[in-house]
């Protein structure tokens, strides 16, 4: 049917007013539902954003059929207005049914709204949460419970749910299985902040107003406060958003993630199963987002782990960016961090279920970081193809956080002005805050959490101030329809076209037990054709709203029978159907083809390990440096990337022993592997300076293992005899003494990467080393150096005349020697930041660059070699920073001593339009280069201007400009004429990679790979890198070489170096992280 | 403002019109009148509070202005002595040309180097250019004004050319303040936890006392948490004023905050007060005593000279302690220790709290401006009524200076011997100066 009409629509396009409407996959029906609902907001002196801070945080939507008959009504909440409660008359016609039913709460602020069986009747009751001046009347939370005729009673008090506070919403749901629905309430908290946003242990203090976030359970349909019992935090420091339901550990029970905004962290409350939560937060996720607003849990790739998306107010161009956001700067995140408040960023945030209780978080990877003041998003199918999308509703009234509002617009002194002349002083001054329309957004999931933006494609490009926001199938055609609730404009009501020929679909209607009519916290999971979905019926989502309980899933393309359906009831037992036709609706009660479901375990595939408890303990000292204090345009650090480990037989008693680095102010240690164990021993040099690489190799050919110890960092001047490296000689037992023959270093250099290799092929180790950077200035410096041995250790620099290329070469930071045209003289590759991946080929009479990878300039951390495709030529796995960042390709820094007084500035940029603009926030820019302030006084000044508007033609002449071309980490694999660049699988690319090894670990012959990494600091306004749990791919050879996707290690943490020994029959992984314990791990497959 | 405006320029023409008469045929040079060097005074004021200049810095923008104009009018006048020898790397300025009007040029000196050392340029040139406006009213023109102008010009490059080499920019790039994790130490405090400001600022080229750390003051007092300790005491005496706030003490408190940059949070709303800061407050002053006195454009200049200089080097004099001993903010250790929610009055400036920057530099210019006007001098000092305060009344300047001293003591943000031993160092750092620098020959 619906087929056939969009074909008809099709046929008359050109020639009739209608095409215009199906152009789109949603269309605005509201002009023809005869739905009037209008949020309007009049601020005055007494109530408005600087009186109640929430005042543009508006209202929320219902979905639900209150008369069933199978068309689901609309509810909405206002503020200022009353609430209406709309019934379907089908094909998209609504009457306003409100001061019949009896549900408009007039003369109260209400918030958000949840449809709710609360007694079991069949029919849907509304319970609305208010919130606004404390002194105005019917200020409690109403109930108002369905008569059956579309009349409603308010009954709260009843039923103890007439609670008085700043509630924001209400979730309903079985958190104890014992078959009814208890209740958690959100609350915003009025404490002010700003003042008290560091202090220690607050949210453990109950709010003595009674104001906090409550849980009450359902005692035979009267609700009892169990807030402390549940383990429910209710301080005031509560600023709830968002109540999301969700099964966060994939254990069946109900677990409730909490939004909180400002300064408070938001909770995770996993179900304990015991008739309590812990709250775990901490333990789950690494980055959470800053001013958390509305939520949604659902599944986004179909592996039946759900997946949670938060949202923020991190506006989408960069020049919004610079001109309405506000970051924290590091010193204040720090303490933010040792306050107990988590790594909280200005930014939604995207948490991808990897484990049963890990998750990794993905948002700027699946650039959907960053969608303006978002109210709440839904995750849901909207063009049902199989893979949920996300729509986000958003828009503030007024521009709250305009810098140039901020800094010169509301100054006392204008106030007083103000006061002089006129009487509304507040009301003036909140009428000059800008005020900006946006449009909301919709991302198409393209699978692999790869999200395109297609809010104008889809018929979202109408800019509105929209919050509450809810989904439903208001027509019964299959797909979900849309509806949003906007500040000062009429609401939205938008029509789903998308073509049920095509892509399939499924509506369930689910009938529960005797207390939970709806059963809500079903679990669905359908399989069809191959594919794989999952679903459940929680009504509480995104933004004050509450969604349709009927469940619709779009089953895509091809899918024209549904193998099985299996349903898992709240309490446990499953239902199951098989062979069930697609494009329909179904109704499926408890009670049939019971069996007791059992709870999947964790997937079976991949690596075990299991940490060893008498491995050696050595914990690496950090060196507490702050880059930012002393190159303060710097988005991130790049102190942090020691300490490496060794790997090799030093007292020749046939096991390989380790070596690792040592901190600053540390010395490095050796563990020595016996049959029986490990001794650790400290290997005395360099006290103070910072180990960064080292090698093994026999220097003065006498057999044995001696060691090139590298020193380098950040924190010592170039001056700093501390930087010198040393040749440390071992006396064939593993005791190590500094060489006499000193390195032919002419000035200090700050190492990054030692390679020992002959190559000038007369039998001894010669030295390739690369110099990381000036440590004072990143951008200058960085050179790399070749020194011939004598044979005997002693050791000559050769780079002027054997590699000249060298000298410059650039801020490196790995090196491998390889043979790669195989004339049996070593060659080179060497990485580093910003520079291509270097190929340097030996020709007997010197080095020669070869152009295999034009291209490549990268953020290179790490390189590995082997033959992976067994073509006995060397192939290479280089670790870069990866895609999970606001960073892109093209992406450069200018480098300049800008101001002239002596000290080098780093200003990256990005391009927009062809034009390339700071990054950094103006203020950042303005405290190291003043002279700028002149040209940008005002914040919108600063959003319009490239770096070529900041800078004369003659400054920019002189400045060294550096350009990433490329982010992902990749494989190169060796062809007949050439490197052929692979980007390894999506996990490599979740976070910089520091650390790569090479191995067959399942032995079957082909080789593997393991990776980590993860960078925490970063500037919070660009966030850190934190989403590498260390990953094991797979190799496999069948049809060219390739990895497969990664399975992670759940090894959290900054990795900076893996290496496996095998001590007969057990294998170790032996993990080095910045500033933490050695780690190792027995490995088991 | 208009009027008075309206009523000065009456006054210069009735001026005019006698000179002319008195003197046939000779042109008779255009008089500046001193009110026009407050007005300047006044607007760089203005613009500083717009542009939100820290403390220290605004200290920087008046002194260099100032300076041009005093070099400029004092060549002129035989009684005034040249500051060139007498200021660090200051040489003599060139030699007037006999069609120069050193007066306009004095002030032209003075809005040009203020305009170069603030940045919202438009404001500046606005004010100039309605100057000139009224200046060409009064038939300023042909060779004279031209002469002026180019000589006005020659004179903000030489003092420019010397406040390049007093580390300004050199300082902007050195290491950012590093927050400790000593319990003792500075950190950055509530609301916007802001940096630490000018942490380098003792690096400054001083004006006329020997070194930054000239004026060292004696050690704070131990950090303690023992409740019967000196430290703790001093910090409970902070606690305690609050809790006992008398309405003129929290007046005093306000009235002497001179915080340019407060922000104001309220959840997602914000929004910043901007305020003159303490050397702008002392600017103020100079003005009331030139008016009150009927002070000349010479005497005026040289009064905004000596304080300048008194506060400059007192800033540095002060900000080279304060990253000395580093010390704790009472706010921080208050919330931490005694009261969590305890917030001070005035809000705390994002710098190390010993000594008080404004005991310092009101000492200071206390010492300067007595110098001039004398030790018994009344006056109501009405320059914070722009921001909403009422005026406040004073017997001297000695008296004002205590009273911005302890009104750091009433806002919650200094303990005790901050005020005590920073109105010490600033008095004795303004004595100095006094003796060292000769703006008069012997009267």
């Amino acid at each position: 049917m619906k087929y056939l009409r969009l074909v008809f629509l099709f046929l008359i396009v050109g020639c009739a007013e209608e095409a215009e409407e199906t152009k789109f996959l949603f269309s605005d029906v509201t002009g023809q539902s005869n739905i009037d609902f209008s949020n309007d907001l009049t601020f005055t002196e007494e109530l408005n954003p600087y009186t109640y801070r929430n005042f543009y945080n508006g209202g929320g939507v219902a979905i639900g059929d209150i008369n069933n008959d199978g068309l689901s009504d609309i509810y909405f909440a206002g503020n200022q207005v009353d609430n209406k409660l709309y019934l379907n008359e089908g094909s998209f016609k609504f009457k306003d049914i409100t001061t019949s039913a009896g549900v408009a709460c007039p003369e109260v602020w209400s918030t958000g709204v949840t449809f709710v069986d609360i007694n079991a009747d069949g029919y849907l009751d509304i319970y609305v949460c208010k919130s606004g001046d404390p002194n105005t009347p019917n200020r409690s939370n109403e109930l108002f419970i369905n008569n059956g005729d579309l009349t409603f009673t308010e009954r709260s008090k009843e039923y103890g749910l007439d609670i008085k506070g700043l509630s924001v919403h209400a979730a309903f749901f079985d958190y104890d299985k014992d078959g009814d629905l208890d209740c958690y309430i959100l609350t915003n908290s009025i404490k002010s902040v700003g003042n008290y946003d560091l202090i220690e242990n607050q949210r453990d203090i109950s709010d003595q107003q009674g104001g906090g976030n409550k849980f009450l359970i359902n005692n035979n349909g009267h609700f009892e406060d169990y807030t402390t019992e549940a383990g429910i935090y209710n301080s005031s420091i509560g600023f709830g958003l968002g109540i999301t339901l969700g099964d966060f550990n994939h254990d069946d029970w109900v677990d409730v993630f909490i939004s909180n905004d400002f300064f408070e962290r938001d909770y995770l409350y996993i179900n304990d199963k015991k008739g309590g939560f812990k709250e775990s937060l901490t333990d789950y996720f690494e980055s959470i987002s800053m001013g958390s607003m509305g939520a949604d849990v659902a599944d986004l790739d179909n592996d039946g782990r759900p997946e949670l998306f938060v949202t923020e107010m991190l506006p989408d161009s960069l020049s919004r960016r610079k001109t309405k956001a506000i970051y924290e700067n590091w010193d204040k995140y720090q303490l933010n961090v040792n306050n107990g408040y988590h790594n909280q960023f200005p930014r939604n945030i995207l948490q991808k279920s990897i484990t049963d209780s890990t998750y990794v978080e993905l948002g700027r990877l699946s650039d959907i970081a960053a969608t303006e003041w978002s109210w709440g998003a839904l995750l849901f199918d909207m063009n049902n193809d199989g893979l949920r999308d996300i729509f986000i509703a958003n828009g503030i009234y007024k521009d709250l956080l305009d810098r140039d509002y901020l800094t010169y617009q509301a100054t006392n002194e204008r106030i007083k002005e103000m006061i002089k002349s006129k009487e509304d002083v507040i009301t003036n001054l909140v009428e000059t805050m800008p005020s900006s329309a946006v449009a909301n957004y919709a991302f198409m999931n393209e699978g692999n959490f790869k999200f395109k933006n297609v809010g104008d494609g889809w018929g979202f490009s109408e800019p509105t101030f929209s919050n509450g926001s809810a989904y439903g199938d208001l027509d019964n055609d299959g797909d979900l329809d849309l509806v949003l609730n906007n500040i000062n404009s009429l609401s939205k009501i938008y029509r789903n076209n998308t073509d049920s020929g095509q892509y399939k679909n499924i509506s369930i209607l689910l009938k529960g037990n005797d207390n939970n009519s709806l059963a809500v916290g079903t679990k669905l999971k359908i399989y069809a054709n191959g594919r794989t979905y999952f679903a459940d019926n929680f009504v509480t989502r995104g933004f004050q709203s509450s969604v349709d309980n009927k469940v619709v899933v779009g089953l895509g393309q091809g899918i024209d029978n549904i193998d099985s359906l299996i349903i898992v009831w709240p309490d446990g037992e499953i239902t199951k159907r098989k062979n069930i036709g697609v494009n329909q609706s179904i109704e499926i009660s408890r009670g049939e083809d019971e069996a007791k479901y059992l709870v999947s375990t964790s997937n079976s595939k991949g690596v075990l390990l299991e940490k060893n408890q008498k491995a050696p303990t050595f914990k690496h000292s950090p060196n507490g440096m702050v880059d930012f204090n002393r190159n303060r345009l710097l988005p991130m650090m790049y102190s942090n990337e020691t300490p490496k480990l060794l790997v090799g037989d030093v007292d020749n008693n046939g096991l390989n022993d380790v070596i690792i680095g040592g901190g600053k102010d540390q010395y490095g240690a050796l563990f020595i592997s016996y049959k029986e164990g490990f001794k650790t021993v400290e290997i005395e040099n360099n006290p103070k300076g910072e180990t960064t690489e080292g090698v093994l190799f026999d220097a003065d050919g006498d057999g044995d293992l001696d060691l090139y110890h590298a020193s380098g960092g950040r924190f010592y001047p170039s001056s700093s005899s501390v930087l010198m490296d040393k040749i440390l000689l071992n006396d064939g037992k593993g005791n190590y003494s500094e060489s006499p023959r000193a390195l032919p270093f002419k000035s200090f250099v700050s190492t990054s990467t030692v390679v020992a290799f002959d190559y000038d092929n007369d039998g001894d180790n010669d030295l390739f080393i690369g110099e990381r950077f000036d440590p004072f200035y990143y951008g200058v410096g960085g050179s790399a150096f070749l020194f011939a041995n004598d044979g005997k250790g002693s050791f000559t620099d050769v780079t002027d005349s054997y590699a000249p290329m060298l000298k410059d070469i650039g801020m490196v930071t790995s090196a491998e020697t390889a043979d790669i045209n195989t004339d049996g003289k070593m060659d080179l590759v060497i990485v580093g930041d910003w520079m291509p991946i270097t190929f340097l080929t030996n020709t007997g009479s010197g080095f020669e660059r070869n152009d295999f990878t034009a291209n490549t300039e990268g953020w290179w951390n790490s390189i590995e070699t082997a033959d992976l495709n067994g073509d006995s030529k060397p192939d290479f796995v280089v670790g870069n920073h990866g895609l999970n960042s606001f960073f892109k390709p093209s992406d450069r820094m200018y480098v300049n001593d800008f101001d002239g007084n002596g000290s080098i500035e780093q200003i990256f940029c990005t391009q927009v339009n062809g034009k390339y603009y700071p990054i950094l926030d103006k203020d950042e820019l303005i405290s190291q280069l003043p002279l700028l302030k002149k040209k940008l006084i005002y914040y919108e000044n600063y959003a319009s201007m490239g770096i070529e508007d900041l800078f004369d033609t003659k400054t920019l002449s002189e400045t060294k400009i550096f350009e990433v071309k490329k982010l992902e980490s990749i494989l190169l694999l060796s062809t007949d004429n050439g490197y052929e660049s692979i980007n390894l699988p999506q996990q490599a690319q979740f976070a910089p990679v520091y650390a790569l090894l090479i191995d067959d670990f399942d032995g079957d012959g082909i080789l593997d790979l393991i990776a980590g990494g993860n960078q925490y600091n970063v500037k919070p306004q660009f966030g850190r890198f934190d989403a590498s749990k260390g990953w094991y791919f797979k190799g496999e050879n069948t049809d060219g070489f390739r990895f497969q996707d990664g399975v992670p290690l759940n090894i959290a943490g900054q990795i900076r170096d893996i290496k496996k020994i095998d001590l007969g029959e057990v294998k170790y992984l032996v993990i080095s992280k910045y500033g933490e314990a050695v780690e190792y791990y027995e490995i088991h497959f | 403002m208009f009027n008075e405006v309206k009523s000065k320029s009456i006054g210069v023409l009735l001026v005019l019109l006698i000179l002319v008469s008195a003197c046939n045929n000779e042109k008779q040079a255009i008089k500046v009148d001193a009110n026009k060097m407050h007005e300047t005074m006044q607007h760089l004021t203005d613009v500083i509070v717009h542009d939100i200049f820290s403390p220290p810095v605004a200290s920087r923008i008046y002194t260099y202005p100032s300076v041009g104009a005093y070099e400029i009018l004092a060549a002129k006048d035989s009684t005034y002595k040249s500051l060139a020898g007498q200021l660090h790397g200051l040489t003599p300025i060139p030699p007037i040309p006999d069609n120069v009007n050193h007066e306009i040029a004095a002030l032209q000196t003075m809005l040009l180097l203020g305009k170069t050392l603030i940045f919202s340029e438009d404001k500046m040139d606005e004010f100039i250019n309605d100057w000139h406006a009224e200046l060409d009213a009064q038939g300023w023109s042909g060779e004279e004004k031209d002469a002026t102008l180019a000589y006005a010009d020659e004179v903000k490059k030489h003092i420019l050319d010397w406040a390049d080499k007093d580390n300004y920019k050199q300082t902007r790039t050195f290491e950012k303040f590093t927050v400790k994790e000593d319990v003792s130490r500075w950190q950055p405090t509530p609301p916007a936890y802001i940096e630490a400001i000018e942490p380098h600022w003792s690096k400054i080229r001083t004006f006329v006392i020997d070194s930054a750390a000239q004026f060292t003051p004696e050690l704070p007092t131990e950090f303690s948490t023992d409740k019967n300790s000196q430290f703790f005491k001093e910090v409970m005496q902070v606690y305690d004023v609050k809790q006992s706030l008398t309405p003129e003490q929290s007046e005093i408190a306000s009235f002497w905050d001179c915080n340019p940059y407060v922000m104001n949070v309220h959840g997602h709303v914000m929004f910043a007060t901007k305020k003159v800061t303490p050397g702008g407050h002392w600017i103020g002053i100079v003005k009331t005593a030139c008016k009150q006195t009927d002070a000349s454009l010479m005497k005026s200049a040289s009064a905004y000279v000596l304080t300048s200089l008194a506060l400059a080097d007192g800033f540095i004099s002060c900000w080279d302690e304060k990253y000395r001993s580093n010390l704790i903010r009472p706010e921080t250790v208050i919330n931490k220790y005694i009261d969590e929610e305890w917030t001070p009055l005035l809000q705390t400036p994002p710098f190390p709290e010993y000594t008080s920057g404004h005991s310092v530099i009101s000492g200071a210019a206390g010492v300067a401006l007595t110098s001039i006007f004398g030790e018994s001098f009344h006056f109501v000092d009405s320059t914070e009524v722009k921001y909403g305060l009422t005026a406040r009344e004073f017997d001297s300047f000695t008296a004002a200076s205590d009273e911005a001293a302890i009104s750091r003591l009433y806002g919650g943000i200094h303990y005790m011997p901050a005020i005590e031993n920073g109105v010490t160092q600033g008095r004795s750092l303004g004595k100095f100066i006094v003796d060292h620098i000769t703006l008069k020959e012997e009267e």
